[in-house]
């Protein structure tokens, strides 16, 4: 019961954009009160490892990020699928991510087992990490440095903008009721990534969105082709998975970034780094829950809910937690990926099927999912839909007159707008500097 | 006389219980998303549904913060029933921030039905002892970072006669992470904290002082050892209920503290759990929360 639901509730998470972790395991708060410990934690794992797997679905079809780590998916994926090749690109992330989440168990299960308490990252570690991921974001796209530049700023003031408790953060709201929320990232990522991939750059070699499955054995063998940069990514994505508030995103932009930058011959959709990214956040989905079992410290908004119900239930955060749920559960998480990997797979081909073959009526389609996933997001999390729509077609305006600008190095600092400033600001604490 | 008395008592108290069954209570959760007040909101809802509560069903509202929380309230203050948990320091918070972003609910208009007081305590690695808190300057972290808590701070420092940094953690996770992670050797932390943070690294912190103005369980009070009774704080989260009928609160406060004495329904096994300790008496309810500097 605990799993089936993680994995319904991970398939809903991964496929429809703006609905994430912390949406879903609100929406069981009632039934998961009344799961054991055990059971809660199955629940999250299977939540987590199946939204990863259906993540890159629609990111590599429609061109829309199923959830937040999936943003590299929608560059390299979405310019795959319209070269034809979606359905390699789906069966190979399928395996990488199989790859990514064994390889995330098993360093699970090794700092369970070896490194005890050496594993709290400190603020200053925490934001050395975030900009070093954001700097390597940043390089690996065409854009100059001064528009980079000029990205990230405007994305750090932006995440300035709502209303806080803390008195060191200097919040930008004017008084606007509107503004209490912040800035909606899924409004902005929506326009600035999704829309322009889909709508505004569509090219001359756009191919009608077709799932032509290779021969089982061919697909084999090519997948083994991949095994380095599938392995890479999950080890890259296992590290990624244990900083603070980005987890799986800093797992996929991080191996996204290394792919590219080993690669010699990148050009846009570039198989090896959709797999790695891909890999690198199920590998990430796995690790990020080990500060949270052997500690109790939640680093996701998602986890500290799910920590204070395990709290309330008297569960033993210790450094043997995730080895023990292991033995006791080795079973269950290994077929939870199992089945996910297969339904991600086989539920690829039934969604090619409702996209229409006109390109237009397939951007019109696109465009009118994410209009109506940009207001829900806003009215169901902070009231204020109409406000989430007005930012998305002001973004849209703004990506249709700046064709070559890659707008993923700002999204990527939004979407961590509110942990890095946090860091940010108690890192000028930590040094007397504030 | 006493007779109507008693007569007239067992009326409101059945008329508070008809009204609180035929009604659902809704509740405004003015806290963070993950935090005590949604997880004992949700606690109660879940006992509501399993009929624990004389028939009460309860509605949620969970806004995601204080302020969205107490936004909500002003919008209804003036005519609906609702129950809303407070924490002193936040709506202390809201009354000095004075704006329509962060509003301050009017408490006139509310009843008090029950209190819980989560004194912190001063945690420090077993190196440190409170003398040296007194010879050079450390990095202390806590979980709130709101002007009224600077203020204390600032006494705190004039009091140890040094400039301690104070450092903000979102929340006992974050602080206990930053303790772990060596970032601070010195941290504010509830007392469920630290026996998260000593069962993490067993024996590696000590307890040094309480904010109390009293001792407690061996824990000396921080007003005390500084010789300043003026720093003695403490948080306080009363749950209070709006616009009530007569006697509704009280006939609540009863309902509630049944659970709480037996650990029925989700909410009372929780409580009992978490060894938590509840004031339920409205007059002492009113003199703990208006009685501390952080509430005034």
């Amino acid at each position: 019961m605990a799993a089936a639901s993680g994995i319904l509730l991970g398939m809903v998470a991964g496929l429809v954009p703006g609905i994430g972790m912390t949406t879903m395991v609100m929406s069981m708060y009632l039934v998961l009160l009344s799961f054991d410990p055990g059971q809660i934690l199955i629940f999250y794992f299977c939540l987590l490892a199946a939204s990863q797997y259906f993540g890159s679905i629609p990111a590599i079809f429609l061109g829309v990020a199923g959830e937040n780590s999936s943003n590299p998916a929608v560059t390299e994926g979405h310019a795959l699928a319209r070269l034809g090749q979606g359905a390699e690109a789906i069966w190979f992330t399928g395996i990488s991510s199989f790859v990514g989440s064994m390889v995330g168990l098993a360093f699970l299960l090794a700092a369970s087992t070896w490194l005890g308490n050496r594993m709290a990252l400190g603020t200053g570690t925490t934001l050395l990490i975030m900009l070093v991921v954001g700097v390597l974001v940043c390089v690996t796209t065409t854009n100059g440095w001064k528009t980079n530049l000029l990205l990230t700023v405007a994305a750090v003031i932006f995440a300035h903008v709502g209303v806080g408790n803390s008195s060191s953060i200097p919040y930008i709201n004017f008084g606007l009721p509107w503004l209490s929320s912040g800035i909606s990232y899924i409004a902005l990522s929506a326009a600035l990534i999704s829309v322009k991939e889909v709508i505004f750059t569509a090219s001359a070699e756009h191919s009608a969105i077709s799932y032509r499955i290779a021969k089982f054995k061919t697909l084999l063998t090519e997948s083994l082709k991949y095994r380095w940069c599938m392995l890479r990514g999950g080890l890259i994505g296992a590290v990624g998975g244990l900083v603070p508030g980005l987890t799986t995103v800093a797992s996929s932009h991080y191996a996204y970034t290394v792919e590219k930058l080993i690669s010699k011959n990148y050009k846009k959709g570039h198989m090896p780094a959709l797999i790695s990214s891909e890999g690198a956040n199920n590998s990430g989905a796995v690790t990020m829950l080990l500060p949270l079992l052997m500690f109790g410290v939640p680093i996701t908004l998602s986890e500290a809910i799910i920590f204070g119900i395990l709290d309330a239930k008297s569960w033993s955060f210790a450094a043997r937690a995730p080895l023990e749920l292991f033995l006791d559960h080795w079973y269950i998480m290994v077929a939870a990926n199992i089945v996910s990997l297969i339904l991600a797979i086989k539920f690829a081909p039934h969604l090619v099927k409702i996209f229409p073959k006109n390109k237009n009526t397939l951007r019109a389609m696109v465009f009118a999912i994410l209009l109506v996933i940009v207001y829900l997001a806003g009215a169901l999390n902070h009231g204020s839909g109409i406000f989430n729509v007005v930012t998305f077609l002001i973004a849209c305006a703004i990506a249709m007159v700046t064709p070559s600008i890659n707008y993923l190095p700002f999204i990527f600092w939004l979407v961590i707008g509110n942990v890095m400033i946090e860091t940010f600001y108690r890192y000028l604490q930590l040094l007397g500097l504030l | 006389m006493s007779k109507i008395k008693t007569i007239l008592a067992v009326v409101m108290s059945l008329s508070a219980t008809v009204a609180l069954a035929a009604d659902g209570l809704t509740i405004i959760v003015a806290g963070a998303k993950g935090g005590n007040l949604q997880l004992a909101s949700n606690l109660l809802a879940n006992d509501a549904k399993n009929n624990l509560l004389n028939g009460q069903t309860i509605l949620l509202i969970e806004p995601g913060n204080a302020c969205r929380g107490f936004a909500e309230a002003v919008k209804r203050q003036d005519k609906e029933t609702f129950l809303m948990p407070v924490e002193n320091l936040n709506l202390a918070n809201a009354q000095v921030r004075n704006d329509a972003l962060c509003p301050a609910p009017d408490l006139l208009r509310a009843r008090p039905v029950y209190t819980e007081i989560m004194p912190s305590y001063l945690v420090a690695r077993k190196t440190v002892r409170f003398a040296d808190l007194k010879s050079r300057p450390f990095s202390i972290g806590h979980a709130s970072d709101s002007v009224l808590a600077k203020n204390w701070h600032q006494s705190l420092n004039q009091s140890f006669q040094q400039q301690h940094r104070f450092i903000g953690y979102p929340g006992s996770p974050g602080l206990i992470n930053g303790l772990l992670a060596k970032d601070v050797d010195v941290a504010w932390i509830s007392l469920t904290g630290f026996h998260r943070l000593d069962k993490t690294a067993p024996g590696e912190f000590v307890l040094l002082a309480v904010s109390l103005p009293d001792t407690v369980t061996g824990v000396a009070p921080i007003a005390t050892l500084l010789g300043n009774q003026s720093l003695a704080r403490a948080t306080i989260n009363t749950w209070w209920l709006f616009n009530e009928q007569p006697g509704q609160s009280l006939e609540l406060s009863r309902m509630l503290e049944k659970s709480y004495r037996t650990g029925a329904g989700e909410w009372g096994r929780w409580v009992v759990e978490n060894q938590k300790e509840f004031l339920f008496d409205p007059r002492q309810q009113l003199k703990e929360f208006y009685g501390n500097p952080w509430s005034r």
